[in-house]
Protein backbone atom coordinates (compact mmCIF):
# COMPACT_ATOMS: atom_id res chain seq x y z
CA UNK A 1 0.00 0.00 0.00
CA UNK A 2 1.33 3.44 -0.93
CA UNK A 3 1.15 6.38 1.49
CA UNK A 4 -1.43 8.10 -0.73
CA UNK A 5 -3.68 5.04 -0.57
CA UNK A 6 -3.02 4.81 3.14
CA UNK A 7 -4.31 8.38 3.60
CA UNK A 8 -7.50 7.48 1.75
CA UNK A 9 -7.84 4.36 3.88
CA UNK A 10 -7.28 6.45 7.03
CA UNK A 11 -10.08 8.76 5.94
CA UNK A 12 -12.39 5.77 5.46
CA UNK A 13 -11.25 4.34 8.76
CA UNK A 14 -12.13 7.59 10.57
CA UNK A 15 -15.57 7.44 8.97
CA UNK A 16 -15.98 3.82 10.12
CA UNK A 17 -16.28 2.70 6.51
CA UNK A 18 -13.17 0.58 6.15
CA UNK A 19 -13.86 -3.14 5.75
CA UNK A 20 -11.81 -5.69 7.76
CA UNK A 21 -9.54 -6.51 4.80
CA UNK A 22 -8.76 -2.83 4.25
CA UNK A 23 -8.22 -2.36 7.92
CA UNK A 24 -5.64 -5.15 8.16
CA UNK A 25 -3.85 -3.77 5.09
CA UNK A 26 -3.79 -0.32 6.65
CA UNK A 27 -2.48 -1.75 9.93
CA UNK A 28 0.36 -3.49 8.09
CA UNK A 29 1.25 -0.22 6.35
CA UNK A 30 1.11 1.80 9.58
CA UNK A 31 3.46 -0.66 11.30
CA UNK A 32 6.06 -0.02 8.62
CA UNK A 33 5.40 3.71 7.97
CA UNK A 34 5.97 6.16 10.85
CA UNK A 35 4.82 9.14 8.71
CA UNK A 36 1.39 7.66 8.04
CA UNK A 37 1.17 6.55 11.63
CA UNK A 38 1.86 10.13 12.77
CA UNK A 39 -0.64 11.37 10.15
CA UNK A 40 -3.38 9.24 11.72
CA UNK A 41 -2.49 10.33 15.27
CA UNK A 42 -2.43 14.05 14.38
CA UNK A 43 -5.64 13.81 12.46
CA UNK A 44 -7.46 11.98 15.24
CA UNK A 45 -6.28 14.51 17.76
CA UNK A 46 -7.07 17.57 15.63
CA UNK A 47 -10.51 16.31 14.63
CA UNK A 48 -11.47 15.45 18.18
CA UNK A 49 -10.44 18.99 19.23
CA UNK A 50 -12.57 20.37 16.40
CA UNK A 51 -15.57 18.28 17.39
CA UNK A 52 -15.15 19.27 21.03
CA UNK A 53 -15.39 22.99 20.24
CA UNK A 54 -18.51 24.45 21.80
CA UNK A 55 -21.07 25.78 19.36
CA UNK A 56 -21.19 29.55 19.20
CA UNK A 57 -24.54 31.14 20.02
CA UNK A 58 -25.96 33.76 17.69
CA UNK A 59 -26.87 37.11 19.25
CA UNK A 60 -29.81 37.37 21.65
CA UNK A 61 -31.96 39.32 19.19
CA UNK A 62 -31.41 36.79 16.39
CA UNK A 63 -35.02 35.58 16.34
CA UNK A 64 -36.50 39.05 16.71
CA UNK A 65 -34.44 40.28 13.75
CA UNK A 66 -35.38 37.19 11.79
CA UNK A 67 -39.09 37.77 12.42
CA UNK A 68 -38.72 41.36 11.20
CA UNK A 69 -36.89 40.20 8.08
CA UNK A 70 -39.58 37.62 7.35
CA UNK A 71 -42.32 40.24 7.76
CA UNK A 72 -40.49 42.65 5.43
CA UNK A 73 -39.89 39.90 2.87
CA UNK A 74 -43.54 38.83 3.01
CA UNK A 75 -44.72 42.41 2.52
CA UNK A 76 -42.37 42.84 -0.43
CA UNK A 77 -43.53 39.53 -1.84
CA UNK A 78 -47.19 40.60 -1.59
CA UNK A 79 -46.48 43.93 -3.32
CA UNK A 80 -44.61 42.20 -6.13
CA UNK A 81 -47.41 39.67 -6.58
CA UNK A 82 -49.95 42.48 -6.72
CA UNK A 83 -47.90 44.44 -9.23
CA UNK A 84 -47.49 41.35 -11.32
CA UNK A 85 -51.24 40.66 -11.55
CA UNK A 86 -52.34 44.31 -11.86
CA UNK A 87 -49.83 45.33 -14.47
CA UNK A 88 -50.21 42.22 -16.62
CA UNK A 89 -52.95 43.53 -18.96
CA UNK A 90 -51.49 47.02 -19.63
CA UNK A 91 -48.12 45.45 -20.25
CA UNK A 92 -49.68 42.86 -22.52
CA UNK A 93 -51.48 45.61 -24.51
CA UNK A 94 -48.30 47.67 -24.89
CA UNK A 95 -46.33 44.61 -25.97
CA UNK A 96 -48.99 43.63 -28.50
CA UNK A 97 -49.11 47.18 -29.92
CA UNK A 98 -45.31 47.26 -30.16
CA UNK A 99 -45.28 43.90 -31.94
CA UNK A 100 -47.95 45.09 -34.38
CA UNK A 101 -46.06 48.33 -35.14
CA UNK A 102 -42.84 46.42 -35.64
CA UNK A 103 -44.43 43.96 -38.04
CA UNK A 104 -46.11 46.80 -39.96
CA UNK A 105 -42.82 48.67 -40.18
CA UNK A 106 -41.04 45.53 -41.31
CA UNK A 107 -43.66 44.86 -43.95
CA UNK A 108 -43.46 48.41 -45.32
CA UNK A 109 -39.65 48.27 -45.48
CA UNK A 110 -39.86 44.94 -47.27
CA UNK A 111 -42.44 46.31 -49.71
CA UNK A 112 -40.31 49.41 -50.39
CA UNK A 113 -37.23 47.30 -51.06
CA UNK A 114 -39.29 45.11 -53.36
CA UNK A 115 -40.38 48.15 -55.35
CA UNK A 116 -36.82 49.48 -55.55
CA UNK A 117 -35.67 46.07 -56.75
CA UNK A 118 -38.03 46.15 -59.77
CA UNK A 119 -37.00 49.65 -60.90
CA UNK A 120 -33.24 49.10 -60.79
CA UNK A 121 -33.05 46.93 -63.98
CA UNK A 122 -35.10 49.47 -65.91
CA UNK A 123 -32.75 52.30 -64.92
CA UNK A 124 -29.58 50.44 -65.65
CA UNK A 125 -28.59 50.32 -69.31
CA UNK A 126 -28.02 46.73 -70.23
CA UNK A 127 -28.57 47.30 -73.91
CA UNK A 128 -25.14 48.66 -74.85
CA UNK A 129 -23.59 45.51 -73.49
CA UNK A 130 -25.92 43.56 -75.69
CA UNK A 131 -25.12 45.65 -78.76
CA UNK A 132 -21.41 45.42 -78.27
CA UNK A 133 -21.68 41.73 -77.96
CA UNK A 134 -23.12 41.80 -81.45
CA UNK A 135 -26.66 41.02 -80.49
CA UNK A 136 -29.82 42.30 -82.04
CA UNK A 137 -31.24 45.46 -80.55
CA UNK A 138 -34.50 43.64 -80.03
CA UNK A 139 -32.78 40.59 -78.58
CA UNK A 140 -29.95 42.00 -76.53
CA UNK A 141 -27.25 39.60 -75.44
CA UNK A 142 -26.86 39.79 -71.73
CA UNK A 143 -23.51 39.62 -70.08
CA UNK A 144 -23.25 36.60 -67.80
CA UNK A 145 -22.86 38.79 -64.76
CA UNK A 146 -26.24 40.39 -65.42
CA UNK A 147 -28.19 37.28 -66.26
CA UNK A 148 -31.02 36.40 -63.98
CA UNK A 149 -30.99 39.78 -62.26
CA UNK A 150 -33.76 41.33 -64.28
CA UNK A 151 -31.34 42.72 -66.91
CA UNK A 152 -32.46 40.13 -69.41
CA UNK A 153 -35.83 41.83 -69.88
CA UNK A 154 -36.14 43.32 -73.34
CA UNK A 155 -37.50 46.66 -72.10
CA UNK A 156 -34.45 47.25 -69.90
CA UNK A 157 -32.27 47.18 -73.02
CA UNK A 158 -34.47 49.43 -75.11
CA UNK A 159 -34.37 52.27 -72.67
CA UNK A 160 -30.60 52.67 -72.73
CA UNK A 161 -29.76 52.05 -76.39
CA UNK A 162 -27.34 54.59 -77.77
CA UNK A 163 -27.15 56.45 -74.50
CA UNK A 164 -24.02 56.79 -72.52
CA UNK A 165 -25.99 58.88 -70.07
CA UNK A 166 -27.40 55.76 -68.57
CA UNK A 167 -23.95 54.44 -67.70
CA UNK A 168 -22.88 57.74 -66.25
CA UNK A 169 -26.01 58.22 -64.30
CA UNK A 170 -25.75 54.73 -62.89
CA UNK A 171 -22.21 55.38 -61.77
CA UNK A 172 -23.14 58.73 -60.38
CA UNK A 173 -26.07 57.13 -58.70
CA UNK A 174 -23.78 54.54 -57.20
CA UNK A 175 -21.48 57.26 -55.94
CA UNK A 176 -24.25 59.38 -54.53
CA UNK A 177 -25.43 56.52 -52.43
CA UNK A 178 -21.96 55.88 -51.08
CA UNK A 179 -21.92 56.65 -47.39
CA UNK A 180 -20.32 60.08 -47.29
CA UNK A 181 -21.69 60.25 -43.78
CA UNK A 182 -22.74 57.47 -41.48
CA UNK A 183 -26.07 56.91 -43.18
CA UNK A 184 -26.12 53.94 -45.50
CA UNK A 185 -28.95 53.83 -48.03
CA UNK A 186 -28.34 50.31 -49.31
CA UNK A 187 -26.53 47.38 -47.90
CA UNK A 188 -22.87 47.29 -48.87
CA UNK A 189 -23.30 44.28 -51.15
CA UNK A 190 -25.96 46.03 -53.21
CA UNK A 191 -23.82 49.14 -53.47
CA UNK A 192 -20.87 47.13 -54.73
CA UNK A 193 -23.03 45.31 -57.27
CA UNK A 194 -24.41 48.61 -58.51
CA UNK A 195 -20.93 50.10 -58.75
CA UNK A 196 -19.56 47.04 -60.55
CA UNK A 197 -22.46 47.08 -63.01
CA UNK A 198 -21.98 50.79 -63.64
CA UNK A 199 -18.22 50.39 -64.11
CA UNK A 200 -18.49 47.50 -66.53
CA UNK A 201 -21.11 49.38 -68.45
CA UNK A 202 -18.93 52.47 -68.62
CA UNK A 203 -16.03 50.42 -69.99
CA UNK A 204 -18.05 48.72 -72.68
CA UNK A 205 -20.31 51.62 -73.70
CA UNK A 206 -19.45 53.44 -76.98
CA UNK A 207 -17.94 56.89 -76.75
CA UNK A 208 -20.37 59.71 -77.35
CA UNK A 209 -19.63 61.59 -80.50
CA UNK B 1 -55.49 29.55 14.93
CA UNK B 2 -56.93 26.84 12.67
CA UNK B 3 -57.72 23.46 14.13
CA UNK B 4 -55.29 21.72 11.77
CA UNK B 5 -52.44 23.64 13.33
CA UNK B 6 -50.34 21.93 15.95
CA UNK B 7 -50.42 22.54 19.64
CA UNK B 8 -47.19 23.47 21.41
CA UNK B 9 -46.56 19.96 22.75
CA UNK B 10 -47.22 18.46 19.33
CA UNK B 11 -44.77 20.84 17.76
CA UNK B 12 -42.04 19.90 20.16
CA UNK B 13 -42.60 16.21 19.50
CA UNK B 14 -42.95 16.58 15.73
CA UNK B 15 -40.17 15.74 13.32
CA UNK B 16 -38.56 18.53 11.27
CA UNK B 17 -40.37 17.27 8.19
CA UNK B 18 -43.76 17.30 9.94
CA UNK B 19 -43.09 20.85 11.07
CA UNK B 20 -42.24 22.17 7.63
CA UNK B 21 -45.38 20.49 6.27
CA UNK B 22 -47.32 22.34 8.98
CA UNK B 23 -45.62 25.57 7.81
CA UNK B 24 -46.88 24.81 4.32
CA UNK B 25 -50.39 24.75 5.83
CA UNK B 26 -49.78 28.22 7.27
CA UNK B 27 -48.64 27.29 10.79
CA UNK B 28 -46.17 30.03 11.57
CA UNK B 29 -45.39 28.77 15.05
CA UNK B 30 -44.16 25.53 13.53
CA UNK B 31 -41.54 27.60 11.78
CA UNK B 32 -40.51 29.20 15.07
CA UNK B 33 -39.94 25.69 16.39
CA UNK B 34 -37.75 24.86 13.36
CA UNK B 35 -35.76 28.06 13.81
CA UNK B 36 -35.24 27.16 17.46
CA UNK B 37 -33.96 23.73 16.48
CA UNK B 38 -31.60 24.83 13.72
CA UNK B 39 -30.44 28.37 14.44
CA UNK B 40 -27.31 27.38 16.40
CA UNK B 41 -26.29 24.59 14.00
CA UNK B 42 -26.85 26.67 10.90
CA UNK B 43 -25.20 29.74 12.40
CA UNK B 44 -22.11 27.70 13.34
CA UNK B 45 -21.90 26.17 9.88
CA UNK B 46 -22.06 29.61 8.24
CA UNK B 47 -19.64 31.02 10.83
CA UNK B 48 -17.09 28.32 9.96
CA UNK B 49 -17.48 29.25 6.31
CA UNK B 50 -17.28 33.06 6.55
CA UNK B 51 -15.34 33.57 9.83
CA UNK B 52 -17.28 36.73 10.68
CA UNK B 53 -19.95 36.56 13.42
CA UNK B 54 -22.10 39.44 12.16
CA UNK B 55 -22.00 38.31 8.56
CA UNK B 56 -22.69 34.73 9.65
CA UNK B 57 -25.76 35.90 11.55
CA UNK B 58 -26.99 37.90 8.59
CA UNK B 59 -26.55 35.00 6.17
CA UNK B 60 -28.15 32.55 8.60
CA UNK B 61 -31.18 34.81 8.92
CA UNK B 62 -31.35 35.14 5.14
CA UNK B 63 -31.31 31.35 4.86
CA UNK B 64 -34.24 31.09 7.27
CA UNK B 65 -36.14 33.82 5.41
CA UNK B 66 -35.65 32.00 2.11
CA UNK B 67 -36.66 28.70 3.60
CA UNK B 68 -39.83 30.28 4.98
CA UNK B 69 -40.78 32.03 1.76
CA UNK B 70 -40.12 28.87 -0.24
CA UNK B 71 -41.59 26.44 2.27
CA UNK B 72 -44.18 25.33 -0.30
CA UNK B 73 -41.34 24.15 -2.55
CA UNK B 74 -40.06 21.72 0.06
CA UNK B 75 -40.74 18.09 -0.88
CA UNK B 76 -40.46 15.22 1.57
CA UNK B 77 -37.94 13.40 -0.65
CA UNK B 78 -35.13 15.21 1.23
CA UNK B 79 -34.63 15.79 4.91
CA UNK B 80 -35.49 19.28 6.05
CA UNK B 81 -31.99 19.76 7.48
CA UNK B 82 -30.40 18.89 4.12
CA UNK B 83 -32.73 21.32 2.35
CA UNK B 84 -31.93 24.08 4.85
CA UNK B 85 -28.19 23.48 4.55
CA UNK B 86 -28.53 23.66 0.75
CA UNK B 87 -30.10 27.11 1.05
CA UNK B 88 -27.37 28.27 3.43
CA UNK B 89 -24.63 26.83 1.19
CA UNK B 90 -26.02 28.71 -1.81
CA UNK B 91 -26.08 31.96 0.15
CA UNK B 92 -22.51 31.44 1.36
CA UNK B 93 -21.36 30.64 -2.18
CA UNK B 94 -23.14 33.73 -3.56
CA UNK B 95 -21.50 35.84 -0.89
CA UNK B 96 -18.06 34.40 -1.75
CA UNK B 97 -18.65 35.15 -5.44
CA UNK B 98 -19.70 38.74 -4.68
CA UNK B 99 -16.68 39.13 -2.43
CA UNK B 100 -14.38 37.94 -5.21
CA UNK B 101 -15.90 40.40 -7.68
CA UNK B 102 -15.94 43.28 -5.21
CA UNK B 103 -13.26 42.65 -2.60
CA UNK B 104 -14.27 45.16 0.07
CA UNK B 105 -12.66 44.27 3.37
CA UNK B 106 -15.04 43.98 6.29
CA UNK B 107 -13.68 44.92 9.64
CA UNK B 108 -13.39 41.91 11.91
CA UNK B 109 -16.41 42.20 14.11
CA UNK B 110 -16.58 40.70 17.54
CA UNK B 111 -19.85 40.49 19.38
CA UNK B 112 -18.44 40.72 22.86
CA UNK B 113 -15.10 41.65 24.24
CA UNK B 114 -13.07 38.51 25.00
CA UNK B 115 -12.39 39.46 28.61
CA UNK B 116 -16.07 40.20 29.20
CA UNK B 117 -16.98 36.87 27.62
CA UNK B 118 -14.43 35.08 29.81
CA UNK B 119 -15.88 36.62 32.95
CA UNK B 120 -19.36 35.54 31.95
CA UNK B 121 -18.18 32.01 31.21
CA UNK B 122 -16.26 31.83 34.48
CA UNK B 123 -19.34 32.74 36.48
CA UNK B 124 -21.48 30.36 34.39
CA UNK B 125 -19.30 27.26 34.56
CA UNK B 126 -17.15 27.82 37.61
CA UNK B 127 -14.04 27.04 35.55
CA UNK B 128 -10.74 28.73 36.23
CA UNK B 129 -9.93 31.72 34.02
CA UNK B 130 -6.68 30.01 32.91
CA UNK B 131 -8.55 26.99 31.66
CA UNK B 132 -11.09 29.22 29.90
CA UNK B 133 -8.28 31.20 28.34
CA UNK B 134 -6.66 27.99 27.13
CA UNK B 135 -9.94 26.80 25.62
CA UNK B 136 -10.53 30.12 23.91
CA UNK B 137 -7.02 30.06 22.54
CA UNK B 138 -7.52 26.59 21.13
CA UNK B 139 -10.86 27.62 19.68
CA UNK B 140 -9.22 30.59 17.98
CA UNK B 141 -6.41 28.42 16.66
CA UNK B 142 -8.84 25.91 15.20
CA UNK B 143 -10.86 28.72 13.62
CA UNK B 144 -7.69 30.04 12.02
CA UNK B 145 -6.79 26.59 10.74
CA UNK B 146 -10.28 26.16 9.32
CA UNK B 147 -9.94 29.50 7.56
CA UNK B 148 -6.83 28.21 5.80
CA UNK B 149 -8.60 25.23 4.24
CA UNK B 150 -9.77 26.13 0.72
CA UNK B 151 -13.50 26.93 0.67
CA UNK B 152 -14.54 24.12 -1.65
CA UNK B 153 -12.87 21.58 0.65
CA UNK B 154 -14.01 23.27 3.84
CA UNK B 155 -17.70 23.13 2.94
CA UNK B 156 -18.10 19.30 2.98
CA UNK B 157 -15.46 19.00 5.70
CA UNK B 158 -17.42 21.18 8.16
CA UNK B 159 -20.67 19.39 7.33
CA UNK B 160 -18.98 16.07 8.03
CA UNK B 161 -16.79 16.84 11.04
CA UNK B 162 -18.80 19.49 12.85
CA UNK B 163 -22.37 18.71 11.82
CA UNK B 164 -22.09 14.93 11.45
CA UNK B 165 -23.89 14.78 8.12
CA UNK B 166 -23.52 11.55 6.18
CA UNK B 167 -21.70 11.51 2.86
CA UNK B 168 -25.00 11.09 1.03
CA UNK B 169 -26.53 14.06 2.86
CA UNK B 170 -23.48 16.20 2.09
CA UNK B 171 -23.72 15.21 -1.57
CA UNK B 172 -27.41 16.17 -1.59
CA UNK B 173 -26.83 19.47 0.23
CA UNK B 174 -23.84 20.58 -1.83
CA UNK B 175 -24.94 19.20 -5.19
CA UNK B 176 -21.65 17.31 -5.51
CA UNK B 177 -21.16 13.70 -6.50
CA UNK B 178 -20.54 11.22 -3.71
CA UNK B 179 -17.00 10.50 -4.97
CA UNK B 180 -16.22 14.23 -5.08
CA UNK B 181 -17.48 14.67 -1.53
CA UNK B 182 -15.29 11.78 -0.38
CA UNK B 183 -12.18 13.10 -2.08
CA UNK B 184 -12.76 16.70 -0.93
CA UNK B 185 -13.19 15.61 2.66
CA UNK B 186 -10.02 13.56 2.40
CA UNK B 187 -8.12 16.56 1.02
CA UNK B 188 -9.60 18.87 3.64
CA UNK B 189 -8.47 16.47 6.36
CA UNK B 190 -5.00 16.48 4.89
CA UNK B 191 -4.96 20.31 4.86
CA UNK B 192 -6.34 20.45 8.37
CA UNK B 193 -3.74 18.02 9.67
CA UNK B 194 -0.81 19.83 8.07
CA UNK B 195 -1.93 23.23 9.46
CA UNK B 196 -2.61 21.65 12.83
CA UNK B 197 0.86 20.13 13.00
CA UNK B 198 2.53 23.32 11.71
CA UNK B 199 0.68 25.42 14.23
CA UNK B 200 1.53 23.26 17.21
CA UNK B 201 5.05 22.58 16.01
CA UNK B 202 5.57 26.38 16.05
CA UNK B 203 4.10 26.56 19.52
CA UNK B 204 6.46 23.77 20.60
CA UNK B 205 9.39 25.96 19.62
CA UNK B 206 8.06 29.00 21.51
CA UNK B 207 6.71 27.19 24.57
CA UNK B 208 6.89 23.79 26.17
CA UNK B 209 3.26 22.99 25.46
CA UNK B 210 2.42 20.84 22.45
CA UNK B 211 -0.78 19.62 20.93
CA UNK B 212 -2.99 17.94 23.45
CA UNK B 213 -2.50 14.21 23.04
Amino acid sequence: MTCKRAHLAISRFLDGELDPTGQSRLNRHLERCPECSAYLDDLRQGLSALKALPMEEPSANFEWNLRRKIQAAEAEHRVLEKQRTVSFWPRFAVSAAAALLLSLGGASVWYASLERGTTVPGDSPAAPAGRLAGGDAEQPVIGPQLEGRGFDRPESGFRAVGENKGAMSARQHARTIQPSDETVALPLVKQRAAEEAADSLAETAPEQP
Amino acid sequence: MTESWMQNAQRQAASDEELILAVQQGDRRAYDELVGRFKVRLYNFVLRMVSDPDLAEELTQDAFVRAYLNADKYRTIARFSTWLYTIAINLVRNHARRKKRNPVQRLPLVGKDDSEKMELEATDTGELPDRILEKREQSRTISEIMGKIPEHYREPFVLREVHDLSYAEIAAATGLKLGTVRSRINRARSHFRSHWVTRFANEDQTSDGGPLR
